[in-house]
């Protein structure tokens, strides 16, 4: 493998990894907001679609340390 | 001989909907408040933290939905721009072929989910921007740049004066405005920027102020 080829994956592993530590700042505060708000069914709808983001962003991750 | 007056004996139902009559009286009926709701008065869906029992909401306000047009247009751009680049190419003699096919594998649907991003936090930002009035606090909701949340609220009995600002050609257009609350002494002014039907709002706000509990 080249150099090079390996400091891109290992980058983009970095940059996705750091990614998903944002989605989990995401999640966490759409967590913290339902606490102090909670509208029925909307609520639901923002923990699906964070949770959603994460599965997306490992997903990713995954895909970038098969493919790369 | 003819009676002059006669008491008519209600049952519980019909008080309610003569109390309902008097124009001065709020509309009781309760709404459901759903995802893309901006203005909603008499909810029943909707709880907060610190909320006492029996503590009934009068007033649901957030941001009118139209204000979030130039995310979502910028979303629609950006979702559209990776469509429009091969085309644009040979136009400006560049060529991507020296990008491993991997790469772009993973740069694209990481260029997706960026945007996927963009568009949850900002839908986040107008969803959890609430302000709420219930007949004993005002409480306002601010959440920013998606670690950033601020709870503030004060007894209706606090409150001192309600009023709005309208301004601009589409904020007529939709009817939306800026609400301000002012509070007594050294508490903190509140704010619901640009909410749907400010006239209603503040009307609402203002039968508080002075109401005996």
């Amino acid at each position: 493998m080249d150099v090079i080829e390996l400091i891109v994956k290992i980058l983009m592993l970095v940059l996705i990894a750091c990614y998903i530590v944002f989605t989990l700042v995401v999640f966490n505060q759409v967590l913290v907001m339902n606490r102090i708000v909670t509208l029925n069914h909307a609520s639901g709808f923002l923990k699906t679609a964070a949770v959603f983001h994460i599965l997306l962003a490992i997903s990713l991750f995954v895909a970038a340390l098969v493919i790369l | 001989m003819a009676d002059i007056f006669v008491a008519h004996n209600y049952s519980k139902k019909e008080e309610e909907s003569v109390v309902r009559e008097n124009p001065n009286q709020p509309e009781k009926a309760k709404h459901h408040v759903h995802l893309f709701s901006t203005f909603c008065t008499n909810p029943d869906d909707i709880r907060f933290e610190n909320q006492k029992e029996g503590e009934e909401i009068l007033l649901f306000l957030r941001r009118h939905f139209i204000t979030n047009i130039s995310w979502i247009f910028i979303s629609i751009l950006l979702v559209l721009i990776p469509s429009v680049i091969p085309f644009f190419l040979p136009i400006l003699n560049m060529d991507l072929s020296f990008v491993p096919a991997g790469l772009l594998a993973i740069l694209i649907p990481f260029y997706y989910l960026g945007i996927f991003s963009y568009i949850l936090v900002n839908f986040m930002t107008w969803f959890y921007n609430i302000f709420i009035v219930t007949k004993e606090r005002v409480v306002d909701i601010d959440y920013s740049h998606t670690v950033i949340h601020n709870v503030s609220e004060t007894k209706t009995s606090h409150l001192q004066d309600a009023s709005y600002s309208q301004t601009g050609f589409i904020s007529s257009i939709f009817n939306y405005g800026n609400v301000f609350v002012q509070t007594a002494g050294t508490e903190v002014n509140f704010e619901a920027l640009a909410a749907p039907s400010p006239r209603k709002a503040v009307e609402i706000i203002a039968s508080l102020i002075g109401a005996k509990k």
